[in-house]
């Protein structure tokens, strides 16, 4: 299981010298669903990928299960599982669905892959090339890729943006699934408040760039829960009605 | 004005129906198609032949032989068997320069186009060599290195590499850093993030330098040969030159151009279709 301790300071992005991300301090427990809400722009993919260690900066102290790493999960040897899915789904277009997902697995692992496509429900499409499937079936095939390597910690890049609404229904529902199953922390970036409620434990608002973190709420509501349940509504609505100005990262 | 638009628009809107329906049946008549695509071409060849044939016939001049001549003359040379000798001579400085170019020119195109430093440093190096006559770089080989097989394959060698660079660079430059991303996150190893995740990015460039490369440099090749070699094709046309054999002349161009276009067919079309995987669905 994986705790993460994340300290940033003063991130710029290349070549500018605005700041994109001034100043954020949290933890994730162990297990925990952290869901991200920030306006567009304001660094929520920057963050994701300074966690992961695709990006860093001089000011980060980014640790998980206390022990400090400067360079970024990614680059960990120790830390193997790591899961990250995309905005886009990023399957290699030269490659089958199977051979994507065997890709990153070691030839021991390859006879997971059709109970994992039978998990997502791509049972018979293992032999289609990427390009022949719909763009909900290729976020189905990046899903699984990412389970794959059973991952302790799991990142998110608003993973179901742009799909109509049963498909991100019914993925929605497939990744609260397999981490249950797994007890995956996982970090999960949207600007869409209905689905945070719908799945995180705790919610993060980020202000606007150069951002801070402008709230946190944690999510008491049972489980399962419902996407238009009344209760996860009116949570909502409690929420926006304390704080209007939230989804754009203010609390006055 | 109005009613012109919109008979316009009438027009067009047929013509998208039609143009669907034409579609539909096309797969359907596919082998019918392909035989006439076929007759099409064999009926080019013949009529190329018959002008050639006529022509020759009407000019009747020992510079311009007549089809039949040409063929007769490839008869020959390929009984007396030196043409199968000099042609399987060229054949192999050719694969063996092809091989070494293209593995070179992969290797510095890649470099360069994935690190910016490089590439500033040696850019303008790249723009000389692209622009050094192909002469030049065969007397000077020769003049260096002697009138030996290897000054001959590195003659042509350098003519080919900076070629190739500029377009394997190319795409190195477009490989998607998305993708390399995954490899990344995913922590494949640097060699298989290399073969299946970077290299494949750059197949429509390898293929595309590698069949210009290939046409480039058989005509370096007899070059090279001309000026500096005792057997091959380049020298074989230069001694039919000397006793202006015309005919002569074009059986082997004839010959060897036929060999290029088996190549063609049997090893880049099979690595076309490789490399085509996954994005070409009809």
């Amino acid at each position: 299981m994986i705790e993460l301790n994340v300290a940033i300071k003063n991130k710029y992005y290349a070549n500018s010298e605005q700041a994109v991300l001034a100043q954020l301090d949290f933890t994730v427990k162990s297990g925990e669903f952290v869901a991200i809400i920030g306006p567009s722009g304001c660094g929520k993919s920057t963050l994701l990928n300074m966690i992961s260690g695709l990006e860093s900066c001089t000011g980060q102290h980014i640790s998980y299960n206390q022990s400090a790493y400067q360079e970024g999960i990614a680059n960990n040897k120790e830390l193997h599982q790591l899961g990250y899915i995309f905005q886009q789904p990023r399957l290699m277009p030269w490659l089958t669905v199977r051979e994507n997902i065997e890709l990153i697995l070691q030839p021991d692992q390859f006879h997971k892959v059709d109970g994992l496509l039978a998990q997502v429900g791509l049972a018979n499409e293992g032999e289609y090339f990427p390009s022949q499937l719909s763009g909900g079936m290729q976020r189905r095939v990046s899903i699984a890729r990412a389970f794959a390597i059973n991952p302790q910690l799991l990142l998110l890049d608003e993973p179901f943006n742009s799909l109509d609404a049963p498909t991100a229904a019914r993925l929605r529902q497939l990744l609260i699934d397999l981490c249950a199953q797994r007890g995956t922390t996982v970090i999960f970036v949207t600007h869409d408040l209905q689905e945070a409620v719908y799945l995180a434990d705790r919610i993060i608002f980020m202000s606007d760039s150069p951002s801070t973190i402008a709230h946190q709420s944690i999510v008491d509501l049972p489980r399962p829960r419902k996407e238009w349940g009344v209760a996860e509504l009116e949570w909502q609505a409690q929420l926006l009605l304390k704080y209007p100005h939230l989804l754009a990262g203010r609390i006055d | 004005m109005k009613l012109f638009l919109f008979k316009n628009f009438a027009a067009s809107k047929g013509g998208a129906e039609k143009k669907s329906i034409n579609k539909g049946a096309f797969t359907m008549r596919f082998p019918k198609e392909l035989l006439s695509f076929l007759l099409v071409r064999l009926g080019v060849i013949i009529a190329i032949s018959v002008l050639w044939q006529g022509m020759a016939w009407l000019i009747a001049s020992p510079d311009f032989p007549s089809l039949y001549a040409v063929i007769k003359s490839v008869q020959f040379h390929f009984n007396e068997g030196e043409m199968v000798t000099n042609i399987l001579i060229t054949l192999r400085r050719v694969l063996l320069s092809f091989v070494i170019a293209m593995l070179l020119g992969g290797i510095i195109g890649i470099v360069m186009g994935v690190n910016t430093w490089v590439n500033k440093l040696t850019d303008s190096l790249l723009i000389i060599m692209l622009n050094i006559p192909a002469l030049v770089t065969i007397l000077l080989c020769y003049i260096w290195f002697g009138l030996v097989e290897s000054a001959a394959i590195a003659a042509v060698v350098i003519n080919k590499i900076p070629t190739v660079v500029v377009m394997i660079r190319e795409g190195a430059r477009t490989v998607d850093k998305d993708l390399l991303a995954v490899a990344k996150i995913y922590k494949l190893s640097p060699s298989k993030t290399f073969f299946a995740v970077f290299l494949p990015q750059l197949y429509p460039f390898i293929i595309a330098s590698a069949r210009s490369g290939l046409s480039l440099i058989w005509k370096i090749v007899l070059v090279v040969e001309l000026l500096g070699r005792s057997d091959g094709v380049g020298f074989a046309l230069n001694t039919l030159f000397q006793f202006f054999d015309i005919a002569g002349i074009l059986a082997y161009t004839f010959a060897f151009v036929v060999i290029i276009l088996l190549i063609e067919a049997l090893i880049f079309k099979p690595f076309d279709k490789l490399v085509a995987r996954g994005t070409r669905f009809d």
